[in-house]
């Protein structure tokens, strides 16, 4: 009878150690010794998660890998009863299936409510909906003591950049992220990474589209879109992205312009589906420029059939195109990407110098780039 | 009454007379005054037989100098073979160059020839003399370049020549270089080539290693060359890993247009470039994965592949 009980503790034990060891290689690690660290962000749409890989022989931060990201749409900004139970449903599953799945212990998992939701939450007067948040997820999680941060835009662009630019590039890059509803970034202006450069815009991709959409009066083709859009962005966006630029400095001070953000993502996908494994794709303002006009006249070349019969390389994964095209697609139709597109333009055109050519690139998982930032640095912190 | 009228008349008639004698004598002062004015200009200026002499001295000294351009400027020899060898730009070029002379040499030749030429002319003739030297000095250093560029053209078509015998007697090594010479100098599309292609398994501290256990990144480096073009130039290095895939590097990859559709490369080299200089690049490609096996190089320019090499990593 006890000999029974030690070999079945044995196999709880052997299976155990198995399924630790199967959950850690799942993951494609990069460094030869490192450690894996998570990431749980409460954004404006909802919950993101990310698995990062820091290399054991990384003194300064900045040497990580990304090694997997999630996210699950809770719309916790509408701040109502049941955005706030699905927000906190995602963070509490979240941070236990990184705990048990991945075996990565709660002193390396990493919890912060970015600045989207606190700057809403400001505004609607409604900060107490992400402290009842954060006291939820101590008691579901039974850590009365866990750190829940709230950053502030400065600390996220800081970060942002931080996560998303390499080390190489850091000072020479100024980083634009391009959201729906604004336009932030920065660049540091010197080799000291706590001081951030920011840049601030009030218009994104879905403000430029509203603001376009009310002009159409009776005529709603695309022809005529694509005119008020023009006009849309000759109006207040050149003169807020004009001054924005100029007041930051970041023309004489930068040699890569980086955009992030869902219309950066989208125009790299339709304008390049053969880099879909590549995270940054490099481009020119000509290239953005001629997409814009295909968008308005052929939007047909950019769907999933036609894009697929454009490549010509055996090497790229079809089957990876596919699925992100068909994202693209569902995320934002002709308009919002005409309008995007228009916007981003608009911002590239302040760097298009005569004389001076910057290098642009788009940069498509930018969304996970704080947060892995933030592990990064805490991670430092905590060794 | 006959009388009467006969004295009247007289005295008119001898009036007449009178006026007319006195307007003669106006007329012949005046031709004199007239002659006697010119005669200071005439003793001023020189005699004839002087003035020739002095024309004819200044013709001699150009028709020398037009001798000597001209002796140097032999289109009949190295200038036309280098323009049988030269692409069409070329060709042209100095086809038009080569028009400006014979004109110019025309009309020197008619100037200097032509005895009733003023001492304007002669100057002007010297004029020409110095443009069709200076058009001469720059057809001959064009001549120089385009020969030296056949030649290094001729010398790469060799090795490839070569190099192509040895793979095939050797049934190909693995650490061949395999050099191409531009494959066309096109004329709308200016191409660089590429040679002394290296290529080696770097660790950390780019010292070259065998193993892929203990390599990092792939280091290298080639010379290019453009007979064409001076300003920014840009080279695209393609480099395949043994499982037939481009490695790419985020921030560093992207793709382009070549003749054979869009392709992706590993890391674009922009650099600055002077017309007619052999550049050396010294490159880089971080790789996060070295895979056991043999990595191909290859080179782009404007689309086109104008260099490779492999190298093994064990």
């Amino acid at each position: 009878m006890q000999r029974r009980k030690y070999l079945c503790l044995l196999w709880v034990l052997l299976f155990s150690g198995v399924t630790m060891a199967q959950a850690q290689t799942s993951l494609k690690l990069k460094f030869k010794k490192s450690t894996i660290f998570a990431g749980i962000e409460v954004g404006s749409k909802g919950v993101k998660m990310s698995l990062v890989e820091i290399d054991k022989k990384a003194v300064r931060a900045g040497s990580f890998h990304l090694l997997k990201d999630s996210s699950v749409n809770t719309d916790f900004i509408s701040f109502n009863e049941p955005t706030f139970a699905a927000t906190l449903d995602g963070l509490t599953g979240m941070f236990t299936s990184i705990n048990n799945k991945y075996q990565i212990p709660s002193d390396r998992i990493f919890t912060v409510v970015s600045s989207g939701v606190k700057g809403q939450a400001e505004k609607d007067n409604k900060t107490w909906w992400i402290q009842k948040l954060v006291d939820s997820f101590r008691v579901r999680i039974k850590e009365p003591e866990r750190k829940v941060e709230v950053v502030d835009i400065k600390e996220e662009a800081r970060l942002s950049h931080l996560g998303i630019v390499p080390e190489e590039k850091r000072f020479t890059t100024f980083l634009v992220d391009i959201g729906s509803g604004n336009t932030k970034g920065g660049y540091f202006p010197s080799d000291n990474t706590n001081e951030i450069r920011l840049f601030q815009v009030n218009w994104g991709t879905k403000s430029i589209t509203n603001a376009t959409e009310k002009r159409l009066e009776a005529d709603k083709s695309i022809t005529n879109y694509s005119r008020q859009l023009v006009r849309v962005l000759s109006g207040t966006p050149n003169t807020e992205i004009e001054y924005a630029v100029n007041v930051s400095g970041a023309y004489n001070m930068s040699d890569n312009i980086a955009f992030s953000g869902g219309i950066a993502w989208s125009v790299s996908t339709l304008l390049f589906p053969e880099m879909v494994d590549n995270n940054v794709v490099p481009v020119t303002y000509d290239e953005v420029q001629k997409f814009s006009e295909r968008l308005v006249r052929n939007y047909n070349d950019f769907s999933t059939d036609n894009i697929l019969k454009k490549i010509s390389d055996n090497s790229v994964d079809k089957a990876a195109v596919t699925k992100e095209v068909k994202d693209v697609n569902k995320v934002f139709d002709q308009r919002a990407l005409i309008a995007g597109a228009g916007l981003l333009l608009k911002i590239m055109r302040q760097f298009e110098g005569m004389y001076e050519k910057k290098q642009f690139y788009l940069v498509k998982n930018g969304q996970v780039g704080w947060v892995s930032a933030y592990v990064d640095e805490g991670a430092m912190e905590s060794r | 009454m006959k009388d009467n009228k006969f004295y009247p008349l007289l005295t008119v008639s001898v009036l007449f007379l009178v006026v007319s004698f006195v307007l003669l004598c106006v007329l012949g002062y005046n031709f004199y005054k007239q002659q006697k004015g010119n005669k200071p200009t005439i003793a001023v200026a020189a005699p004839p037989n002087i003035m020739d002499a002095a024309t004819e001295k200044t013709r001699d000294t150009l028709q020398k100098m037009y001798a000597a351009t001209v002796s140097n400027f032999t289109p009949d020899t190295g200038l036309d073979s280098a323009l049988n060898k030269a692409d069409s730009t070329q060709v042209s070029m100095m086809d038009n160059k080569l028009g400006d002379v014979y004109k110019l040499k025309t009309e020197i030749n008619s100037l200097l020839k032509d005895s009733s030429s003023s001492i304007a002319d002669l100057e002007l003739a010297r004029y020409k003399i110095n443009e069709l030297q200076l058009k001469v000095d720059d057809l001959k250093t064009r001549n120089i370049d385009v020969e030296k560029e056949n030649k290094r053209l001729r010398a790469l078509l060799e090795q490839f020549a070569v190099s192509n015998n040895s793979v095939a007697s050797s049934g190909g090594r693995d650490n061949a270089v395999i050099e191409r010479p531009a494959e066309k100098i096109n004329s709308t599309s200016p191409v660089f080539s590429a040679s002394d292609l290296k290529l080696s398994a770097a660790n950390d501290a780019d010292a070259e290693v065998a193993s892929a256990d203990d390599a990092e990144k792939f280091v290298g480096s080639l010379v290019v060359r453009n007979s064409l073009v001076q300003g920014m130039g840009e080279v695209m290095l393609v480099l395949i890993q043994p499982d037939g895939k481009v490695l790419r590097n985020a921030w560093e990859s992207g793709s382009f247009d070549t003749d054979g559709g869009k392709k992706i490369y590993s890391r674009k080299i922009k650099f600055d470039y002077n017309k007619g200089e052999s550049r050396r690049i010294n490159f880089s490609v971080p790789a996060d994965n070295i895979q056991k096996g043999t990595y191909t190089l290859q080179v782009y320019n404007n689309g086109k592949v104008i260099g490779r090499v492999a190298k093994t990593v064990s």
